[in-house]
């Protein structure tokens, strides 16, 4: 019942969003209130219908309704509340599901500003579109379906409940996934508006103003995508134990294109506004970069678009380590179909507009900071642009004729050495340049400061940091010379007016964050060691020492988890670092899941990484199939073979056995070895032997029962065997000042927050709609243009 | 055209031969076992893993072997200088990656694929 309100709640949303998309799109060919109020209650009752769907499909987790496929595939009755909501976008569907909601509740900011800037109509029409769209996947693909429906050749009765769900993959189930899609997903819609206001701007022949209107929505865009894909990256650091933040996966570099493309457009959009002109919202002449703005804001929202292709429709299924398998061919083309759209009519819709556009010239001088953000634009499409190309290249292959193929990792951190050296290089001297023109004098004063002081925190780095490699400490200087300059603009921007600093701070995150990606990637070091129980090694000058085991989350009768306390020791300092390895009924603990131990350090972490975990020691056993035969461990002069099971006294006595054929020189004869069916053996003495035998364990295989297997131990009495002890094998690794890497990103996050906020006082002060009479203060006074634009 | 366009149209065309003649480079096209053992060079070979033959993890060289055959039937021992991956036991497909020394399949990447982690294709009754 609960799920045919869904149901009806998408195709009800569905329906009112194209009602409300058509009424705007009438609204802009002929303005009437009518229209615009039909459509704006169309886009209400589309909001409430989606929040609606949502909150029914929570219930029916939060209640365990296992009868839905989704709920029973996404989640279990032993699922700790905050992963319940978790299982609510865990999925397909539900992510989705996700995305649509938070590009519908964005929507209500975007109808509100929209209307506050006078381009409702223009903007919402594009904007309906796009979540008409997105409700169209889930009526496809509806997580409403019940298991019923989903498994058609099964023959379930109509109303059949499984009793319980299959839950959430145990690695997945951390802080990390309660946090980091909710935000990547916030910034996949929050790309959108720029996108809605770049073909507004076509439709409306504004070319200029929609720059001011849109730069603070790709600012926040910028900033949500950036902090939400670093939230994967240390996801997979702190939980995963992939060892890395990153691995150019593809599910990792195709959120990371959309997002270079729109860093890109925020430059270049500053290009736009400060060569152009508006004044009380309307447009007096028009910048440069007009077509290029209009491109790159039609490419950043396909970006997502592609991304999203990519990653749901299996088509790299066999080269990512993330796994979504084929969702069906129809929400395959689904998928490819809106892709197609949004990119083509984006264009065409340029394309239009082309000969309206083409009469700007932008006259840039070479030493003006304009030509040179122009520049770093051009260098970040380029990093987009190879990541494009590497990602794509297992589906443009086959494309062109030619094998299926796929890109080594090393292809982008080559490719990415050069880029990141441009990228902070062409920062930094943009930084030291002035707007519109810089006089030679005026740039050796700022680069007579700052290249000096970069140079000796390189030879300081490089003396003190060992950072000595070549191309390395050339990226170092630039990462520096970025550092300086921009911490030196930032320092004086945030005691004068902090929003002014928002360019400087992120740009000193990037910085932070090369200087982080530098030390990690070429300076980590890895040592492989295996520890029993009381041993001690040295690593990294560490006295490293395995003291023992804690099991963890008892209450939990789905998994077996320990953590393994690691003592580091050091100089007469000690500390614990807890590695985890857990068995989980999510895959009938058939293997272990393994988690890193870490050691947070502003100068570097030590990351422990488990492998594997064994006993050592103890008796002796062999593992055998039906029919095989080995030499007793401890006297090969006796010979065992495994005939087969007896199970004739597992329903009644709950013993399993395994029939042994004993052949000694002198005599062979059958014995029968038991265990109970807990799990709990003894040893018995073989007659006329001084050796033991029981039966340890019985590895059942699921698939062919005939080829299960009987593990035997064997003790002597004559041959004692040492003492049984666990061994722990771990990869034990120092990673230099990763902090920076996260810290970096984090600062650059502030940054674009700052920014965001002085381009939204900016806007209100050109509109001059703002409670404020002041326009806000150009950041360099000499600037006339600036002063003009009150 | 002025210039100017000329300029970076010839710029836009250099980074593309740049971006995919780095990229052929690095490729490691799909393949069976048979032409992998041929080529000798970078490879990726899809397959499933031959469970009679075990897989064990030896902890000392930190080296995880397993035998995997390929679409074909074409069969070669796999060495991998990590631990086991996730999902090995139950994964449907495996994709190595990596070049055939002496033999031997030396993996620099192993993909194991469980889409029954995300997706179910049938349900047990029972459960």
């Amino acid at each position: 019942m609960a799920g045919h309100i869904g149901s009806f709640l998408l195709a009800l949303g569905f329906s009112a969003g194209i009602l409300s998309g058509v009424n705007y799109l009438r609204a802009i060919r002929k303005p009437s209130e009518t229209s615009l109020n039909i459509a704006r209650s169309g886009f209400y009752v589309m909001v409430f219908a989606v929040m609606f769907a949502c909150a029914i499909l929570m219930y029916l987790i939060l209640n365990h309704r296992f009868e839905y496929h989704y709920v029973w595939a996404h989640s279990s009755m032993s699922l700790a509340r905050p992963f319940l909501v978790a299982a609510f976008y865990s999925g397909q569907e539900g992510s989705f599901i996700l995305w649509t909601l938070l590009t519908t509740l964005i929507g209500v900011f975007v109808l509100g500003y929209a209307q506050r800037y006078r381009y409702e109509a223009e903007a919402m029409s594009v904007y309906m579109f796009v979540i008409v769209l997105l409700l169209l996947i889930l009526v496809v693909d509806s997580p409403f379906d019940t298991v019923f429906a989903a498994f058609p050749d099964q023959m379930l009765p109509a109303d059949f409940v499984p009793k319980d769900g299959r839950g959430l993959n145990p690695q997945l189930e951390n802080l990390w996934i309660t946090i980091h899609p909710p935000i990547l997903f916030t910034g996949f819609a929050a790309m959108t508006v720029p996108f809605v206001f770049a073909i507004a701007g076509l439709i409306r022949r504004d070319y200029q103003r929609w720059i001011t209107v849109a730069l603070p929505w790709t600012l926040f865009a910028s900033m949500v995508l950036g902090f939400g894909i670093m939230l994967g990256g240390w996801w997979a650091y702190e939980t995963l134990g992939w060892g890395g933040y990153w691995a150019w996966d593809p599910v990792e570099n195709s959120s990371l294109i959309p997002w270079l493309i729109c860093v890109a457009l925020v430059h270049t959009m500053i290009v736009q506004k400060r060569t152009g002109v508006v004044q009380r919202g309307v447009t007096k002449k028009i910048g440069g970069l007009v077509r290029t703005n209009f491109v790159l804001a039609v490419c950043a929202f396909s970006g997502i678009l592609y991304s999203t292709f990519l990653t749901r429709s299996g088509v790299l299924d066999d080269t990512s380590v993330h796994s979504f398998v084929t969702p069906g061919n129809f929400v395959y083309a689904v998928l490819l179909i809106i892709l197609l759209t949004f990119f083509l009519a984006g264009l065409s819709a340029l394309i239009f507009r082309w000969k309206d556009l083409s009469s700007q010239t932008l006259e840039l001088k070479l030493m003006s900071r304009e030509n040179w953000l122009g520049i770093g634009s051009a260098i970040l499409l380029a990093s987009a642009f190879v990541i494009l190309v590497g990602t794509s290249w297992p589906i443009l292959m086959p494309l062109i004729g030619k094998p299926k193929a796929k890109i080594d990792m090393s292809f982008y951190n080559n490719t990415h050495i050069w880029i990141g050296l441009a990228i902070v290089i062409i920062n930094a001297l943009s930084i030291s340049l002035k707007w519109k023109n810089t006089s030679a004098t005026e740039l050796k004063k700022s680069l007579m400061l700052t290249v000096p002081i970069a140079l000796v925190a390189t030879l300081l780095v490089a003396v003190f940091g060992g950072v000595t490699d070549p191309i390395f400490t050339l990226l170092m200087f630039g990462a520096l010379f970025a550092l300086t300059i921009n911490t030196i603009e930032a320092v004086r921007y945030l005691r004068a007016n902090w929003r002014m600093a928002g360019a400087y701070v992120a740009h000193a995150g990037v910085a932070f964050l090369v200087v982080g990606v530098i030390f990690t990637s070429r300076y980590s070091v890895t040592e492989h060691v295996q520890l029993s129980e009381g041993d001690t090694k040295e690593v990294f000058g560490y006295q490293t020492s395995f003291v023992g085991r804690d099991t963890i989350e008892r209450e939990k009768l789905d998994r077996e988890k320990f953590e393994f306390k690691i003592k580091l020791e050091k100089d007469g300092s000690e500390q614990i670092v807890r590695p985890v390895i857990f068995w989980s009924d999510f895959n009938q603990r058939q293997q272990a899941f393994l988690e890193p131990g870490i050691v947070y350090n502003v100068t570097g972490d030590i990351y422990i990484s488990p492998k594997s975990l064994e006993g050592i020691g103890g008796d002796p056993t062999v593992v055998l199939t039906k029919g095989e035969k080995t030499p007793v461990p401890q006297d090969s002069a006796i010979e065992v073979r495994f005939e087969k099971f007896d199970m004739s006294r597992a329903a009644s006595e709950q013993l399993q056995g395994a029939v042994l054929e004993i052949t000694r020189p002198d005599t062979s004869y059958y014995y029968t070895a038991y265990r109970q069916v807990d799990g709990r053996y003894g040893m018995n003495r073989l007659p006329g032997s001084d050796i033991s035998v029981g039966f340890a364990e019985l590895q059942a295989d699921p698939e062919d029962l005939a080829r299960s297997k009987a593990r035997i131990r064997f003790a002597s009495e004559r041959v004692p065997s040492p003492p049984e002890k666990q061994a722990i094998t771990l990869d034990v690794s120092v990673k230099p000042f990763i902090s920076f890497v996260w810290g970096g990103v984090i600062i650059m996050v502030v940054g674009f927050f700052f920014s965001m906020l002085r381009r939204r006082k900016e806007l209100e002060a050109v509109e001059n709609l703002g409670t404020e009479a002041k326009p806000v203060v150009a950041d360099q006074p000499e600037s006339k243009e600036r002063d003009s634009v009150s | 055209m002025k210039p100017k366009y000329i300029a970076g149209l010839a710029v836009g065309i250099g980074l593309v031969i740049v971006a995919v003649l780095f990229a052929v480079n690095k490729q490691q096209v799909y393949v069976l076992f048979a032409t992998a053992n041929e080529s000798g060079g970078q490879v990726q070979v899809r397959g499933d893993w031959v469970k009679e033959k075990g897989a064990e993890y030896d902890a000392d060289n930190n080296l995880f072997r397993f035998t995997l055959r390929d679409e074909a039937g074409g069969e070669m021992e796999v060495h991998y200088h990590d631990a086991k991956p996730n999902n090995f036991e139950l994964a449907e497909e495996i994709v190595v990656g990596g070049k055939v020394e002496n033999g031997v399949f030396m993996a620099s990447s192993v993909l194991t694929k469980c889409p029954s982690k995300y997706e179910a294709e049938s349900i047990d009754v029972n459960s």
